[in-house]
């Protein structure tokens, strides 16, 4: 949330303004102060804006793991994934 | 598993002990029995004995159990009931809640040689901790003008009723060992509390934060009893007669029962047939060791005289026979007769005990049976790591026991028989607890 000015007219709160597009069509510009996400918290390989406007990509990574009654074969999972074979 | 919880409760009471250790100056008798609330028709006799103006009390101590740990009490609210022997010689009967020493609300005097109900304020501001150590002060107070030491106060109960609140999360752990054992418990947990569960089959769990982090508990060995009475039947071939339809189900051998199963063959002279009684002992536990039984039936024959009677109960597993068998040939009334040697059972034979009922030519006759079974729970420890939230529990045991891994599945934990890890583009089978590793992100597949 932002308070702006345009055109001498003030504006509280606001959280995004969408703006028309040279050559048509509309942007919209979204506050992103109060992000508080970095790249450790964010799925490995996901882009995602900082509190300061500009973009990161995240580096958060999970290990798959997979249920089943029965053992996995080999053209199932990827190296580092789990398969858990339950009764 | 974890879930957020509120609500509100109360809880009810009487008078469960009595301590009359500040009655020297006076005494207490004809005490009723357990002070049973504020209906109580008997009383205890409180005497001042000694003179003018000497006060003397008796506190009656309140049980209060079922309140979760970290509620908050909203109201105590009490009623007591007396009568003073006489206005004159005896001008003060007072009453009071205390918490150990500490007076609570305010005081409720009896100056009325009639027998009534009165409430006692029991003020704000209570903790579980005072609720605890609840107790009713009964204070007699003598007069100043009265030379006779006749006067008492009869008090005949007092009612309690304790409300609460309760906001914070409960936590449901199952323990397993790696066959087929499972002790439950479930506590309250005030939401951010330390807590140590503790229970008859369950010690020294301590649940710390919101996620539910387990560093350790012990599970001890348990014993019990389970009774059963028939459940369903199965009839044999050949059989001639319906009454058994109407008396399955209804069969304890102890209750006042006049029905009975009364059936025959439709067989010729050395016939017979049967009927399979079932009986459900699915409250025992799986990996239970069964140490003991006792089985009694009732019933009678049809003549004690006819050669071709026969009215016989024995166990049976399955179509499996089971120790020895009692023949009902004896009496032509009803009769509780014992199964003395039931044999060596195990918990899975348990799964389909049968008490077969074989009759011959003249019909026998059972009203009902009993099968009552002892049994023990072995001993196991395990010390419970890194449980951080309610999807995956892991089991790193100590004391002798083994491994077992759960995944919480469709709302079902379900035990974890064996686990691989993906290497170089192979399935490599790992040991359970070395499957997952600290740090890690794990997300299902």
């Amino acid at each position: 949330m932002a308070n702006i000015t345009i055109w001498g007219a003030s504006y509280t709160n606001v959280p995004a303004c969408t703006l028309p597009k040279t050559g048509g069509g509309t942007v919209r510009f979204t506050d992103t102060s109060a992000t508080t996400a970095t790249a450790s918290d964010v799925a490995s390989g996901k882009v995602f804006v900082k509190a300061d406007g500009s973009q990161d990509t995240g580096s958060l990574a999970f290990v798959t793991y997979y249920t089943s009654s029965s053992s996995p074969s080999s053209s199932q999972g990827s190296n580092g994934d789990i398969w858990l074979v339950t009764s | 598993m974890s879930r957020p919880v509120s609500g509100s409760g109360s809880v009810d009471a009487v008078p469960s002990g009595v301590d009359t250790s500040h009655s020297s100056n006076g005494g207490i008798s004809s005490q009723s029995s357990g002070y049973a609330g504020s209906s109580n028709t008997s009383y205890a006799t409180i005497t001042a004995t000694t003179g003018a103006s000497v006060s003397s009390y008796v506190s009656y101590t309140f049980s209060v159990t079922g309140i979760p740990s970290g509620a908050t009490i909203t109201s105590v609210t009490c009623s007591v009931k007396g009568r003073v022997s006489s206005t004159n010689y005896l001008p003060t009967a007072v009453h009071q809640l205390y918490a150990g020493g500490t007076a609570k609300g305010s005081t409720t005097s009896f100056a009325s040689t009639t027998a009534s109900a009165r409430s006692v304020n029991g003020g704000s501001s209570w903790t579980l901790s005072e609720i605890a150590n609840i107790q009713i002060r009964s204070t007699v107070t003598r007069g100043t003008s009265s030379t006779t030491r006749s006067a008492n106060f009869r008090f005949y109960g007092a009612s309690l009723t304790v409300s609460y609140t309760y906001s914070g999360t409960e936590y449901e752990i199952t323990v397993s060992n790696s066959t087929t054992a499972t002790v439950g418990y479930e506590q309250w947990v005030p939401e951010g509390d330390d807590t140590t569960v503790t229970a008859d089959t369950l010690t020294g769990i301590t649940v710390t934060d919101n996620g539910v982090d387990v560093t350790s508990q012990f599970v001890q060995g348990t014993s019990g009893t389970a009774s059963s009475v028939p459940t369903s039947y199965t009839a044999g071939s050949s059989i001639n007669g319906t009454n058994y339809q109407s008396t399955i189900g209804k069969g304890s051998d102890t209750s006042n029962r006049t029905g009975n199963d009364y059936f025959s063959t439709t067989q010729g002279g050395s016939g017979s047939t049967y009927i399979d009684y079932h009986f459900d002992f699915s409250d025992i536990p799986q990996n239970a060791t069964i140490t003991s039984m006792s089985v009694t039936v009732k019933g009678h024959c049809e003549s004690t005289s006819e050669s071709r009677e026969i009215s016989r109960v024995q166990c049976y597993t399955g179509t499996t026979a089971k120790g020895s068998y009692v023949d009902m040939t004896d009496s032509t009334t009803d009769k509780v007769y014992t199964i003395s040697s039931p044999g060596t059972w195990t918990r899975a034979e348990l799964d389909d005990a049968r008490i077969k009922h074989t009759i011959g030519v003249y019909g026998g006759l059972m009203s009902g049976a009993t099968w009552v079974v002892n049994y023990t729970v072995s001993g196991y420890s395990y010390t419970l790591t890194n449980v951080q939230a309610d999807h995956l529990i892991v089991f790193a045991p100590s004391g002798g026991g083994t491994t077992a891994l759960y995944v919480k599945l469709n709302g079902s934990w379900r035990q974890v028989t064996a686990a691989y890890k993906k290497q170089n583009g192979s399935w490599v089978q790992v040991a359970l607890d070395g499957a997952f590793e600290a740090g890690v992100n794990y997300v299902a597949g």
